[in-house]
């Protein structure tokens, strides 16, 4: 018959996020879009996974014990081997000055966690990724 | 700063009063030398005056007396004078008693004019004591200094502030006794000098105490003018650390409360989709039906959380409007995408009106004004029934802009137009599928836009709809 086709690229999803309900919740639906996801409770954590594997997306929360994800996004930023992993921030942190730091802080994207519907944010990330795709 | 003002006459470190400067100086005072001199002087001058007066009197008398000698009784008068010296004497002790009249005059008048002076010098004295009092007693710190820049007040409260006390820094140039930081601000008592107008500086500011403690201050700096020539500047200012502290506490409260409400929220309404989507097993009519009940109750606690937080900031004042020039068209394409689900859901159409994309930018604060906006798309979808349309547009009008949100909706009734914009007020919604709202979209839409120097008005007729116009400075 024809070519076998290609098989699909899994993307990597890092998800820090320190509520476990959340972290399982958002896990699922990520995993039910085929996206490989590894789920970490805090920016600590997800530096030291990031010291040997490189995500295709990183979905972080603000709010985090001991680092906070701002501190988090700034050695991200800072790493040159890191810096051009896009950042989505889903956070509870609603006010401007959080919005405004976040994204200028290098984040591509953010999300107020109540403000947005489960599908809405599935549709962001798949959006994201293949914005990333494009960059490469 | 400019150098070419003469100094400050007054105020030196034995002296301390800023008062000074304008009222009394120690050249005025009278001293004991000068007394006595003006006593001579003004002795010597009615001596003269009064010898004067004796000389043309006794002429007078003398001319009157010529007839009377030479024609009557000459010769027996003369012998009289000659005889007994009567005469010189009497013009001598008249000459004296003249002299010593005169002295006594003079000392009174001027013991007089003495006494009014030193009652006038009390008086100012008083007078500036009780201004250097109130000047102390201000509750907020007062330093001043002269046109080179040198100390020449501190009161009480800048002593408690600063931890210098106001003997040990007068007559110093003020940057040594007074250290400020944070760049671009602590200059100014130079800019108000060099300027000849107030400078003020809000919360801005950073005092270092001589502790090395840090405080943060507002300062307004005032040149002391004294026609039309600098003389000095005079600076009030006040600690602002606990404001600060207290409104970065207020911030991080309403930091922590967004994040801790939001958190289980989220959980409810990513695990109500996760049901509803039949994550768990396929549901039955009726648990569906439950199900929407609950993601209803989820969607109004998250508009409550939202509003209330925003509603917080806004009462607070912590809220900041970021003003940039901002595209009106863009604004509301944004909030009509943000709220695209709703209006499908509902049968609503919602129109932004082509000319829009042509109008002025305004100066705005964008996420807000898409916020403001957003709650009056949401409101005029809650009110429109199925089949009905939202139609957004915008006209120049001297020196603003007029953006009306339009609606086909259930209109609001004449006796409820009043409250319309208070805090918590809901109108009543004949159509029953619609969601409830806090009662706070409308208080947070006016604060925003008062905010913006613009205003909001509605007009609206029962049965036909509801227009929301927002004016806002172009």
């Amino acid at each position: 018959m024809g070519v076998p086709p290609l098989p699909q690229r899994v993307y990597k999803i890092l998800l820090v996020e320190d509520e476990e309900f959340l972290r399982r919740v958002f896990k699922s639906r990520m995993v039910a879009q085929g996206y490989d996801v590894t789920d970490v409770e805090s920016a600590e954590s997800a530096l030291a996974w990031l010291g040997q594997s490189k995500p295709d997306l990183i979905v972080l929360d603000l709010y985090l014990p001991k680092m906070s994800g701002f501190d988090f996004l700034r050695h991200v930023k800072a790493d040159p081997a890191r810096h051009d992993i896009p950042v989505l921030i889903l956070s509870g942190l609603g006010q401007e000055a959080d919005i405004r730091k976040g994204l200028a802080l290098g984040a591509q994207e953010y999300v107020v966690k109540t403000q947005v519907e489960p599908r809405e944010l599935m549709d962001k990330i798949r959006h994201m990724l293949a914005e990333g795709d494009k960059a490469t | 700063m400019p150098n070419t003002n003469t100094p400050l006459p007054l105020g030196g470190p034995g002296d301390a009063g800023a008062i000074r400067v304008v009222r009394l100086g120690p050249s005025e005072s009278p001293s004991p030398d000068i007394g006595e001199r003006q006593v001579e002087k003004r002795t010597l001058e009615l001596f003269f005056l009064a010898l004067g007066m004796v000389f043309v009197l006794t002429l007078s008398v003398a001319l009157l007396m010529v007839p009377v000698i030479f024609w009557q009784r000459a010769p027996q008068v003369l012998e009289d004078i000659w005889r007994k010296g009567f005469f010189g004497f009497l013009a001598l002790s008249l000459l004296f008693d003249v002299y010593l009249f005169s002295r006594r005059m003079g000392l009174s008048k001027l013991r007089l004019e003495l006494a009014k002076q030193r009652s006038d010098r009390e008086l100012l004295l008083a007078a500036k004591k009780m201004d250097e009092s109130l000047l102390r007693s201000i509750g907020e710190g007062v330093f001043a200094v002269d046109s080179h820049g040198r100390l020449i007040l501190l009161n009480q409260r800048a002593e408690e502030c600063t931890g210098v006390s106001e003997e040990k820094a007068l007559s110093r140039p003020f940057r040594e006794v007074l250290h400020f930081d944070k760049l671009g601000v602590e200059d100014f008592v130079e800019r108000a000098m060099q300027t000849q107008a107030a400078v003020q500086v809000d919360g801005d500011a950073v005092l270092i105490k001589s502790d090395g403690h840090h405080i943060s201050i507002s300062v307004l700096a005032s040149p002391v003018l004294e026609n039309e020539q600098v003389r000095g500047c005079i600076v009030v200012f006040r600690d602002t650390t606990e404001q600060r502290a207290l409104d970065k506490l207020k911030t991080e409260f309403i930091s922590i409360a967004s994040h801790q409400l939001r958190t289980p929220i989220t959980g409810l309404r990513w695990y109500t989709a996760a049901l509803a989507e039949g994550q768990a097993g396929a549901l039955n009519p009726e648990q569906q039906e439950l199900l929407k009940v609950i993601e209803g109750c989820v969607q109004h606690m998250v508009v409550l959380v939202d509003d209330l937080l925003d509603v917080a900031r806004l009462d607070q004042g912590t809220l900041k409007v970021n003003l940039l020039p901002v595209s009106i068209s863009e604004v509301l394409a944004e909030a009509a995408r943000a709220l695209e689900g709703k209006a499908n859901k509902f049968q609503v159409s919602v129109v932004i009106d082509e000319g829009l994309a042509s109008t002025p930018a305004v100066r705005a604060d964008k996420a807000l004004l898409t916020e403001v906006f957003r709650n009056l798309l949401d409101n005029a979808i809650k009110y429109t029934p199925e089949k009905g349309s939202v139609r957004m547009s915008a006209q120049r009008a001297e020196g603003s802009l007029i953006i009306s949100v339009s609606d086909t909706g259930v209109g609001v009734p004449a006796m409820e137009m009043d409250r319309l914009f208070q805090k918590f007020s809901r109108i009543e919604n004949p159509l029953s599928n619609r969601e409830r709202g806090s009662g706070l979209g409308l208080y947070f839409a006016k604060g925003i836009i008062e905010k913006h120097g613009g205003r909001i008005w509605v007009s609206s007729n029962v049965g036909e709809g509801t227009t929301f116009y927002v004016r806002l400075p172009l």
